[in-house]
């Protein structure tokens, strides 16, 4: 399937800040099932910067706004090329099977799991739990208690308490999962997904929409253990420590020629 | 035992006989002058301390400090490799030398760094390796790899230097080998790995424990002494702001805070000693920072347990020096092995540093042994144990002039470049009361030059 894309990055902050230092990973990934044309960057519409890769194979541009300035905008767009979301990479599986910075098992997901008796195939123990954690929590767009423990507790959280509760089920079940940040269709802001290893492949479970994704159009940007490994925008600046980060934009699927 | 009853230390005696101690006065205040100091943060006060030293050194032959040099050039050389393997292809992984989960599982390993290739594949341009001398069985033992940023070069380099200038007669009737030229050979590596621009030594500033020892580096290599401020990236490239308000391309950077600290953009962003985005020019491959980022998964206390293999894997060799005898809580024999002696062996918690999360499980009382034995249960990937080492005393000289004696270990440094060089000399670190194991400086503990002898001929 072919789409097209295009998205605003746009940093604002209440007083301005200055010699700002920012990383940012929005450049589509490139792999197996997504390939990449026409892209175009812009950062503050013409300011200079540079383009790297992390060990993830995250890609992201990187510069400097030396002088003072309230808000950091940037903007891309392109094509893309999907095929359907099952695949395999170079990384470890392994890799995405431990405990990571922001995902590990508790107490509280074990009486969770205790409440359902899972099936036996790799495939099916993923999609039961995408299901669940669909049907047993609310999506909030804003929280003051972060972190899975207030997620099960309180039985409402962001996009990334979904997929990192996933995650952290399928790990205890021995099933490697890796969060992935990027795009859907008809949304306007990025959405998080997790890819489950089985059967020598990684398969994409949504557990906010609660589906295993085939063809829909999933734009992944980066990916990594969870959050920590794929944040959007990571930057440091002299200036007050407060600042919002909106990101607006489409997909749009091409007419088939 | 004490190691400084052996013949070895005849010579030194001798000499020592014959000082007045109205000189060993002397030598303690001019090493006051240098300001040699440790630097401690404990419960958020700063403590400027100084570094205890004592004038005994330890005495190394040089059959020994030869076999020792070998050993660790070994040990070296397979962790240089590990590391170029577990940020790389991951062979020692796949071939099952160690199970991946001790790699995946452990904050230390760095994977937003894995496949980021380095400047002439090396990657411990700076080691420091904690030995101790066994009193059974007279063997070395290695306690501890130091691969991220080791300190402690200083303090034995300044200390020979006065000790010359006061005690010149030990230097005329003793060969010791010389050690004045670890600066240059510092510097000789940093030339080494270069990618174009000048070499800073990067400090987080005089707060730091080993302030003292970052500033004597650059004075004596020819260095320049930086902080994070002083340096930036512009582009791809990191550059230094010289005093006449230029900039000057920096090629190699020994960077003496650790990774968390690096950078604030990528690592930890409350940090304010780092240089923001100096991550991304070393991924573009434009700048050498010494030691590697990522190093911390060589030296991880998990991980020491496979050293040996490692030698074995990577080199097809046996190892020349040994590990203390160490057991895994994550395997399930070991585990036993733990839980029921507790009592004889030394737990420690690979989470921690420096002397601390160190514990004898003959000084706990039975709650605190059930406690232990709960945690290593839980988290066992968490705990390793080995047995306690005999290891030698060397003895100290008191303020009442006295000897007494104190556990004593060895920091041992090496230099990677074109080849790996061993200093003749290291740190040789003591405890600050008789019965205790524990040397670490944090810990109170002081500190020794150490002598290697030249070749007799």
């Amino acid at each position: 399937m072919k789409v097209n894309f295009s998205y605003d990055f746009t940093l604002t902050f209440p007083e301005s800040v200055r010699d700002h230092r920012y990383c940012l990973r929005i450049v589509p990934y490139e792999n197996a099932i997504q390939t990449c044309s026409n892209l175009d960057i812009r950062v503050n519409t013409n300011a200079a910067f540079e383009q790297g890769t992390d060990g993830f194979a995250n890609r992201f541009v990187y510069g400097t706004i030396a002088k003072p300035h309230k808000s950091l905008s940037a903007h891309i767009e392109g094509e893309l090329e999907l095929l359907p979301y099952v695949y395999c990479d170079e990384e470890p599986p392994a890799l995405y099977n431990a405990p990571s910075p922001l995902v590990s098992f508790c107490a509280l997901m074990q009486a969770f799991l205790d409440e359902t008796t899972l099936p036996v195939s790799a495939f099916r123990k993923a999609f039961m739990l995408t299901q669940k954690i669909r049907d047993s929590f609310t999506l909030i767009e804003s929280t003051k208690a972060e972190g899975l423990e207030s997620f099960l507790l309180y039985k409402e959280g962001l996009r990334n308490d979904f997929s990192h509760l996933l995650i952290a089920l399928l790990r205890h079940v021995n099933i490697p999962a890796r969060l992935c940040h990027g795009f859907i269709e008809g949304e306007n802001k990025t959405h998080t997904w997790v890819e489950a290893w089985m059967d020598g492949d990684w398969r994409g479970f949504d557990p906010i929409k609660g589906i295993v994704i085939h063809d829909e159009p999933y734009v992944k940007l980066a990916h990594g253990r969870d959050f920590s490994d794929c944040a959007i925008y990571k930057g440091s600046y002299i200036g007050k420590r407060q600042h919002i980060l909106k990101i607006t934009g489409q997909i749009g699927r091409e007419e088939q020629q | 035992m004490i190691e400084s009853h052996s013949p070895l230390y005849d010579a030194f005696k001798s000499v020592l006989n014959t000082i007045d101690t109205q000189r060993v006065q002397e030598l303690l205040a001019y090493m006051n002058t240098e300001a040699i100091n440790f630097n401690l943060f404990k419960n958020n006060a700063f403590i400027e301390r100084k570094f205890p030293f004592d004038i005994i050194p330890r005495i190394v032959s040089h059959q020994e400090f030869t076999y020792l040099e070998k050993g660790i050039q070994q040990r070296i050389y397979a962790l240089n490799l590990f590391l170029e393997d577990i940020y790389g292809a991951q062979k020692i992984l796949k071939d099952g030398i160690i199970p991946s989960e001790f790699v995946f599982a452990s904050k230390a390993y760095l994977p937003a760094f894995a496949n980021t290739p380095v400047s002439k594949n090396i990657r411990v341009h700076i080691s420091g390796i904690d030995l101790v001398k066994n009193s059974v069985g007279d063997g070395w033992v290695v306690l501890e790899d130091n691969l991220r940023v080791p300190s402690g070069v200083s303090y034995p380099l300044s200390l020979r230097i006065l000790t010359r200038k006061v005690f010149p007669e030990f230097f005329e009737k003793l060969p010791i080998q010389s050690v004045h030229d670890y600066p240059k050979r510092l510097e000789a590596a940093m030339d080494y790995v270069n990618t174009g621009g000048i070499n800073v030594i990067l400090t987080p500033g005089r707060y730091n424990s080993a302030f003292y020892e970052h500033s004597y580096l650059a004075k004596q290599s020819g260095t320049v002494l930086a902080t994070g401020d002083d340096l930036f990236v512009e582009k791809d490239k990191v550059y230094l702001k010289t005093y006449l308000g230029k900039k000057a391309r920096v090629g190699a950077i020994y960077r003496r805070l650790d990774d968390d600290a690096l950078d604030p953009v990528e690592f930890n962003a409350d940090s304010l000693i780092g240089v923001p985005n100096i991550t991304q020019a070393y991924r573009a491959g434009n700048i050498a920072l010494m030691n590697s980022i990522g190093n911390g998964i060589a030296d991880d206390k998990g991980i020491y347990y496979f050293v040996p293999a490692m030698i074995r894997y990577y080199m097809n060799e046996e190892p020349i020096l040994q590990n203390a005898p160490t057991y895994l809580a994550f395997f399930e024999k070991d585990r036993n092995h733990i839980l029921q002696n507790l009592r004889t062996l030394v737990i420690k918690d690979v989470a921690e540093a420096g002397g601390y999360g160190v514990v004898f499980g003959s000084k706990l009382s039975k709650n605190e042994r059930e406690a232990l034995k709960d945690a290593i249960i839980k988290e066992p990937r968490r705990f390793i144990a080995q047995e306690v080492i005999e290891f030698y005393d060397i003895e100290c000289l008191t303020n009442e002039g006295t000897l007494s004696p104190r556990k004593a270990d060895l920091r041992m440094f090496s230099i990677f470049s074109d080849d790996i060089f061993i200093w003749p000399c290291g740190l040789t670190r003591y405890a600050m009361d008789p019965s205790s194991y524990i040397v670490n400086s944090s810990q109170g503990g002081g500190f020794k030059d150490t002598w290697v002898l030249k070749e007799s001929k």
